[in-house]
């Protein structure tokens, strides 16, 4: 009898379909809570495939943004699938993040893109 | 929205680097110290500042908390290198639930439009 089980490859399958935002903020106040809140129920309305959003705090971890090449808050990053792109500003304008959902990872030049 | 932007930092290069990357498109307004600062902010009303951290006399965290006292709407940007020693400070402001963003000195022409432009 076998003793190592393989991972299904449906689970695998599921792994790749998810799109992986971070969004880097400068504290988390009531205003960036909100902004995550927003974020949320817009890709939940609006994107098909699953979608995780992690929040990191520039002030108590600047380390990860200059690793990222984040240079300002607030910034939201597609980091996964690739390319990744980088949206600056507040996210009232729900066309921008819908763009960034909308660019073709197979396009290995458009990686980094800033909108 | 005016097309106004106060730069408050004691540095003058720092000053002309916004001045050159935002002179054509909008009204640039300097302050060499956070005194003239928080004057240029109440009397200006700029639609965006960006204020420097370290600065003698008047220090970043006291001209944001002087502006906030009678401006809340006002994006403001802290303009500092994005390490914990630096940034140490402005826990406490964020915890006291005053707004602010920041932006990772020292900030090329293309980052201070693009910055400009997401917010005007």
């Amino acid at each position: 009898m076998p003793t190592n089980i393989e991972p299904a490859p449906v689970e695998a399958e599921e792994t790749k379909d998810i799109f992986v935002f971070i969004l880097y903020v400068a504290g988390i106040t009531d205003q960036v809570k909100k902004m995550v809140t927003d974020l949320e129920t817009l890709l939940e309305n609006e994107c098909s495939t699953a979608c995780k959003v992690e929040v990191i705090d520039v002030i108590t971890m600047p380390e990860q943004a200059a690793q990222n090449n984040v240079f300002v808050t607030p910034t939201l990053v597609k980091s996964f699938p690739e390319p990744i792109v980088k949206l600056i500003g507040d996210m009232k304008d729900t066309g921008r993040i819908m763009l960034a959902l909308s660019i073709n990872g197979e396009d290995e030049d458009e990686k980094n893109l800033l909108i | 929205m005016s097309n106004k932007i106060l730069i408050i930092d004691d540095d003058e290069a720092v000053r002309d680097a916004f001045i050159i990357a935002l002179r054509k498109d909008y009204e640039v307004l300097v302050a060499e110290d956070g005194y003239k600062g928080v004057d240029t902010a109440r009397t200006e009303k700029p639609s965006l500042i960006f204020l420097d951290l370290k600065m003698p006399g008047m220090n970043g965290v006291e001209v944001l908390a002087t502006i906030r006292e009678f401006n809340t709407e006002t994006p403001i940007f802290i303009v500092t290198a994005f390490y914990k020693e630096f940034l140490h400070p402005l826990e406490k402001v964020a915890n006291d639930g005053i707004s602010f963003q920041l932006a990772q000195k020292p900030l090329s022409g293309d980052q201070i439009r693009a910055i400009v432009g997401s917010v005007i």
